[in-house]
């Protein structure tokens, strides 16, 4: 994760949500941190248990990165522990809240729907897939699900809000998630349900369940309980924040 | 004390600055509007030059009116008074409510002047009440070093239009000692080498007027 | 009182001189106006204030419950009292403060009630108000500079006096401090409320501070002064939840301090009032008040809700549509005064929008019957005519070490005598409120 300032920035205050823990599915063999320019930076965690770097770079800088390199064991189960504290998860949230698009669609899906809470899941995000485009820079981080499924075209971020305000209109909890994904490029996103007390992934964007080619690094409502830095400095200057990500495998040690 | 920002140090002193500046330049003015009734109707220019503000004026009437109620004129007394409220205001709870009632006064005073047929009897009764608001203040604020802010404002203000005014050396010297007397029990941040400066120049024969008025204005 | 009516003139004079104001934008310029002052004080006999006090007393303990509860166990949801889509979807919910618990474990420690008396004599709750409810040094000053104007008034009747309002904010402050400086932080002048924010710093002793002069290193949280830094304990905010702290809540706030709320999670610092305080008086949330007396303390609750429906539930609804016309709708997420429709005052091309609308997102709207209020007399703009208006009471209620009920309170009237809202933003006044001491 890199930002580059314009002109010189001080008393940069910063969170970054980034770091992947030890989940069911997943194990954090290594990781190490390196933080430019250096400072005395500290660990926090949120509400929903994601881990966040936090921090100040007190002088004057024109870039400021933070790289992770490390070794994740994934696909270790295919749910996350029992939860059924999933009220918050039920409720439709900013990004999610469903208007006159998303109700049709839940409604047009609705017919010839499966009982099973399960097959509902898969039928919808079919259904979802069949609709919905991946076109890049179609839409920005604020759009919200109501607004990208009506123009049909979208990334990751908006798969997923459409896919997660479906399944809450269904009573299914839902939540928003961001990691990586084998290969290179930005952070992706994707969606865990609850079903009985467990949550399942599945990726919305490729109309899959997740396996093990994808590395989990925060969980919340939607984007708002994810975004991945946050910061406020003393400076006049415009910022351009890039997010790369590559993952490849390797074999599984020993 | 030790609660005191620097941005409200910042207040301090320049409320009174500012309202030192309404409260002379309503001498000046007061002066000036009876000189400007019978005898010297061109009087207004020399009240420019001696407070070295822009001379927009077309006429003696023009310069009563503007210089003195105009809100869009920034020499004006107005502007100065309303000046010295936003400062005192966002620092009420430093000069107290009762001591910040005398700057509502003085604004109320002169917008009630500016519609006056009698606007002498008005700006007297500004005059008193910039005098009721330092004997409040030092009635009120217990802090000394906070009152001290405010009164350096007064004697930087006192000592920037002396200067301009070319008052003779006596009443210099007076005003530099007071200020320097002042500074030393406040916690502001000043120069004390301009201030150094400024007492060596009113020493010299003859003045350096405009020199002196530089470095004043560089003590704080 | 009498007396007091004819000192009008020497009161508004006084009012002007201690620039009893308050900041209005006006298509974008920022003014500032009188709070008009209407003399003719509100009397709450003595009988009377000490059974509303015992209804807010109990209220506000249970609303306190309720936001420890919301932020922590979460029983009353677990209990299915109050449906969790009521906490979470409530735009006043902050997930951030799920876990925290608050200092002493008080979240709401000034409180703000609105009330209303209906022509019974009945009191009413309107609102709930624990996030900044503004106003009490309106009445402060007033009673103030209405014992200079005419002190002979105050001899005659037995009126409580209401300047103990500073002793109890202040206790208030120092009882849940965490150690260090009591200070208020504004949003800074150009703030509707700057003048009751400068006001109560100078009466209660606590430093006025605007965010710039606050810093957080290591979660703790210091006031930059000239000399050096000074730690601060509890921070009295006069900014939104959502300004708060630009690197927990909106990051685009200018006005907040950065790091605040990790020195407040951390316990190191106060915030009064606690964010996330919004969930409770949430419009929607007012509906479950009286079942969250009983699940806290197991009591009936004094207080009265104006009758109210949930549209959420489907005989709700079915009532609400019935019986549209008679009922008063308010909008969950609007507040002062904005966001309220009379059923009877749209016309039917509006009121067959506004039930699609009520339809399609019954969980924003609550109804309400009209309560028929007891008017009071104001001055007319001659000075001399009594004539009527409606108006409100917004009590002040405290919670430190103990619960306490301001003997006053902020009483508000409409401008016009068709109005029902007595919003200052909307041009209404306020009036004194005298508690009767026997």
């Amino acid at each position: 994760m890199r930002i580059d300032f314009s002109s010189p920035v001080y008393n940069n205050r910063y969170k970054i949500k980034y770091m992947p823990y030890d989940t069911l599915r997943q194990r954090i063999i290594s990781a190490e941190l390196c933080v430019k320019p250096d400072n005395d930076g500290y660990w926090d965690s949120d509400r929903f248990g994601n881990k966040i770097l936090c921090g100040t770079v007190a002088g004057a800088h024109t870039s400021f990165s933070v790289s992770l390199r490390g070794i994740a064991e994934t696909g270790l189960a295919v749910n996350e522990h029992y939860d059924n504290d999933t009220d918050i998860f039920t409720v439709q949230s900013a990004y999610t809240k469903p208007g006159k698009e998303i109700k049709y669609l839940y409604e047009k899906l609705c017919k010839g729907a499966p009982k099973s809470r399960y097959d509902r899941v898969m039928h919808f995000m079919n259904g979802l897939f069949r609709v919905f485009n991946y076109v890049p820079r179609a839409t920005t981080v604020k759009t919200t699900a109501e607004e990208a499924l009506r123009l049909r075209k979208g990334v990751c971020q908006d798969y997923a809000h459409i896919m997660i305000s479906l399944l809450r209109l269904d009573g299914i909890p839902a939540r928003y998630v961001v990691g990586m994904m084998i290969g290179e490029g930005a952070s992706h996103a994707w969606v865990e349900v609850n079903l009985n007390g467990y949550w399942y992934g599945i990726d919305p964007t490729n109309n899959l369940l997740t396996d093990d080619f994808y590395i989990k690094i925060s969980h919340g409502r939607d984007y708002r309980d994810c975004v991945v830095s946050k910061g406020v400095f003393t400076g006049a200057a415009a910022q351009t924040q890039s997010v790369y990500a590559r993952v490849i495998k390797i074999k599984r040690p020993r | 004390m030790g609660t005191v920002t620097v941005e409200r140090l910042d207040n301090l002193f320049w409320l009174g600055r500012y309202i030192e500046r309404v409260y002379q330049t309503i001498q000046l003015y007061m002066d000036g509007y009876d000189r400007m009734i019978d005898e010297d109707g061109a009087y207004y220019n020399e009240i420019c030059e001696q407070l070295g503000i822009p001379n927009i004026y077309e006429s003696s009437e023009d310069f009563i009116k503007s210089f003195g109620f105009d809100e869009n004129n920034a020499s004006s007394i107005i502007s100065n008074a309303y000046r010295a409220y936003d400062n005192a205001m966002v620092i009420r709870d430093e000069i107290s409510t009762k001591t910040l009632a005398y700057i509502h006064l003085v604004i109320a005073n002169l917008e009630k002047a500016k519609t006056s047929g009698s606007p002498m009897l008005e700006l007297q009764s500004v005059l008193d009440n910039i005098l009721a608001f330092w004997g409040c203040l030092d009635d009120e604020v217990d802090e000394e070093s906070t009152r001290n802010a405010v009164k350096v404002g007064k004697r930087i203000e006192r000592l920037d239009l002396y200067l301009r005014a070319k008052k003779p050396r006596e009443e210099l010297v007076r005003e530099t000692d007071r200020l320097e007397h002042r500074v030393k029990t406040t916690n502001l941040k000043y120069n004390k080498a301009a201030l150094k400066h400024v007492s060596a120049l009113i020493e010299d024969e003859p003045i350096d007027y405009r020199e002196a008025l530089s470095k004043a204005m560089m003590i704080i | 009182m009498d007396a007091l009516n004819s000192h009008v003139n020497q009161i508004n004079a006084l009012l002007e001189r201690y620039g009893v104001r308050f900041g209005i934008y006006k298509n974008g310029v920022f003014k500032e106006q009188l709070f008009p002052f209407d003399p003719i004080p509100r009397i709450i006999e003595k009988d009377e204030f000490e059974k509303i006090e015992r209804g807010l007393k109990q209220r506000v303990t249970a609303l306190n419950m309720f936001i420890a509860d919301v932020y922590g166990d979460k029983k009353i949801i677990k209990d299915k009292v109050i449906p969790p889509e009521f906490v979470y979807s409530s735009s006043g919910y902050m997930a951030e403060c799920d876990g925290v618990k608050t200092p002493k474990g008080i979240a709401s420690h000034i409180s703000g009630i609105g009330l209303v008396q209906a022509k019974d004599g009945e009191w009413y709750i309107l609102e709930d108000n624990l996030r900044i409810p503004s106003g009490a040094s309106y009445p402060l000053i007033a009673r103030d500079l209405c014992r200079k104007a005419s002190p002979s008034t105050f001899r005659d009747h037995a009126v409580a006096d209401n300047r103990d309002y500073v002793r109890l904010l202040r206790d208030t402050m120092d009882y849940v401090n965490t150690g260090g400086l009591n200070v208020i932080l504004t949003p800074g002048r150009y703030n509707a409320a700057f003048f009751e924010h400068s006001y109560l710093a100078e009466r209660t002793g606590a430093v006025l501070v605007s965010s710039n002069e606050l810093v957080v290193e290591n979660n703790i949280v210091y006031l930059n002064t000239a000399l050096g830094k000074q730690r601060v304990g509890a921070v009295y905010r006069r900014i939104s939840d959502e300004y708060l702290d630009p690197l927990a809540f909106n990051e685009e706030s200018l006005i907040g301090v950065p790091n605040l709320y990790d020195a407040f999670k951390s316990g190191n610092v106060v915030i009064l009032n606690a964010p996330g305080n919004g969930v409770a008086d949430d419009k929607g949330i007012y509906y479950f008040v009286p079942k969250m007396v009983k699940y806290y303390l197991g009591e009936e609750c004094i207080t009265n809700n104006a009758p109210t429906y949930l549209p959420y539930y489907e005989e709700d609804m079915k009532y609400v549509l019935d019986k549209f016309d008679s009922l008063v709708i308010k909008d969950v997420a609007e507040a002062g005064g904005y966001g309220v429709v009379f059923g009877s005052s749209l016309t039917s091309e509006k009121k067959a929008e506004f039930i699609e609308m009520l339809k399609s997102e019954p969980r924003r709207f609550i109804a309400q019957e009209v309560i028929d209020f007891l008017d009071l007399d104001i001055l007319d703009e001659d000075g001399k005519t009594p004539v009527p208006r409606k108006a409100d009471l917004r009590a002040f209620v405290l919670s430190g070490k103990t619960t306490e009920v301001w003997k006053s309170g902020l009483t508000r009237f409409s401008r016009n005598s068709d109005s029902f809202i007595v919003n200052s933003s909307q041009g209404g006044g306020f009036k004194d409120t005298w508690v009767l001491s026997r």
